[in-house]
């Protein structure tokens, strides 16, 4: 009962047709269905993991929710990868779409922006929630229309991509952007950057595009309010990238009315200087044991012949310690 | 050893622990050798000695927080007098930038830490992106056969995985886990 004159108050429906839908119900006419937060979740593993259908199969034949009721109830997540260049209210939405589901009762905590790159299919796609033509660089698509309203503008705009000499390129990777706490626990990274890339991104953008990033964050009700602040900008060891962290987050010399300077300024030889708000970039070790690897084990010139004379050592040695 | 040197995937980071390991076993080598090979053993056990310090804060699960950062302060010290000296013959300036500005966060992340909230623990494995490649992991294996994506199948996908993700901590009995 609570649950029907819920709905159909919230529709805005007036007091006699309310009334009306009560009797049907009790006639059995009307099917009112109210789910436990357990039925919402199984009902959203459900979609995810099998898709509409399912959804729809056990919607019919068991009663769980159906697929209208797990969107109105917003527990599908709905990331809007950005439509040629990042734009605060996308990076914004994503925000509030990814941070503001939480149950509050998480404490708050710093957090890390993670920066890489995932191959995509290099083709077009229909973006619908804007109407857009998406899957192009992010780089060139700037200066063009995206949108789709009539034919010639896409038209012209395939002529930019196929042409003889093409000025707006398909995505060949995507840039993820990622948030992701400092704790231990219920630790996940959530993605609230997607943008296609055709790798010829120049250090200030990227700068630019990590500012936006850091700035919708601290200005979200749902980022640093709700979850904490940014403690740093992690990434791969992209040269790009590299120029880019060294414009944003070598800029200042810690302030001494810091709380981290006194004792950060006591250990001799630390590099005092961070970004706006302290943040700090950093690398990732993996990348960089990959890079030690290859240049010093592979491109060193340590002849072979020494190679077998330490073989021979290092495996005699080390049967004799074990 | 020559299997460690020459491998096929150079982006093999166990093999490249390995061979770290193995180079930091030799450092306690003591050998009668001939001055050249001598020289180059000395070299060979400095890098050997050096990785070490880089690599075993992250592998070695039974350090301590103030035994992990000597280790890395010791890396980046003795990294810095190499570089100072020898520059880019001995280092890749690139790899000399990455690794300081790793530690110094890794520094300051300790830091912040304490400042915030003393009574939570600081992990070395949160630093870095991995965690984010990870995630694309997890894109790659719900393709399935179709391992590579567009745009729009991407941001699903990964919208996917968050929801998911947000359902099986609130019920962890759901979650088959990893096989």
């Amino acid at each position: 009962m609570d649950q029907l004159v819920h709905t159909y108050h919230s529709k805005g429906v007036s007091r006699k047709v309310i009334a009306q839908k009560i009797v049907e119900a009790g006639a059995g006419l009307l099917r009112v269905c109210s789910y436990s937060d357990k039925e919402m979740d199984m009902a959203t593993a459900i979609f995810r993991t099998g898709g509409r259908r399912l959804v729809y199969a056990t919607h019919k034949g068991l009663n769980l929710p159906s697929i209208n009721t797990i969107r109105s109830r917003t527990d599908i997540t709905h990331l809007q990868p950005s439509v040629g260049t990042i734009t605060h209210a996308e990076i914004h939405h994503n925000i509030s779409e990814v941070f503001g589901k939480d149950h509050p009762a998480i404490p708050r905590c710093g957090h890390s922006i993670m920066t890489d790159e995932i191959n995509l299919d290099e083709r077009a796609v229909y973006l619908k929630f804007c109407q857009s033509v998406g899957g192009l660089c992010r780089e060139h698509s700037k200066d063009h229309n995206l949108q789709i309203n009539d034919y010639e503008a896409m038209e012209q705009l395939a002529e930019t991509v196929h042409g003889p000499k093409p000025t707006v390129h398909y995505a060949k990777e995507a840039t993820v952007i990622g948030i992701a706490p400092f704790r231990q626990d219920d630790y996940d990274v959530r993605p609230i950057v997607i943008s296609g890339t055709c790798k010829t991104e120049t250090a200030l953008g990227s700068a630019n595009m990590h500012q936006m990033v850091l700035d919708a964050w601290r200005t979200n009700p749902n980022g640093e309010a709700r979850h904490g602040p940014i403690w740093s900008v992690a990434s791969d060891g992209d040269g790009t990238r590299h120029r880019a962290f060294y414009l944003l987050f070598m800029k200042k010399p810690l302030d001494e009315s810091d709380p981290l300077y006194d004792i950060l300024s006591k250990l001799i030889g630390l590099n005092l200087a961070v970004g706006e708000f302290n943040v700090n970039g950093e690398f990732d070790i993996k990348h960089i044991i990959k890079h030690s690897y290859h240049y010093f084990f592979l491109s060193i010139k340590v002849n072979l012949y020494f190679h077998r004379y330490l073989h021979s050592h290092l495996y005699n040695w080390r049967n004799y310690y074990q | 050893m020559a299997l460690l040197l020459n491998p096929e995937d150079p982006q093999d980071v166990p093999r490249a622990i390995e061979l770290i390991q193995a180079l930091a076993d030799l450092r306690n080598l003591d050998i009668d050798l001939d001055p050249v090979e001598s020289k180059t053993l000395i070299a060979i056990k400095l890098m050997g000695h050096l990785f070490n310090c880089l690599i075993q804060p992250y592998i070695d699960p039974t350090l301590s927080l103030t035994q992990q950062i000597k280790y890395l302060s010791k890396f980046q010290h003795v990294a810095m007098v190499l570089y100072r000296k020898n520059s880019t013959t001995f280092f890749p300036g690139q790899l000399y930038g990455d690794t300081s500005v790793m530690i110094k966060s890794t520094v300051f992340y300790v830091r912040k830490q304490q400042l915030w909230d003393p009574t939570c623990g600081v992990f070395l494995t949160l630093t870095g992106d991995d965690q984010l490649e990870t995630q694309f992991g997890r894109v790659h294996m719900q393709g399935a056969h179709d391992a590579n994506c567009d745009m729009k199948s991407l941001a699903d996908r990964i919208c996917a995985a968050m929801d998911l993700n947000r359902v099986f901590t609130r019920h962890p009995s759901w979650d088959q886990g990893h096989r």
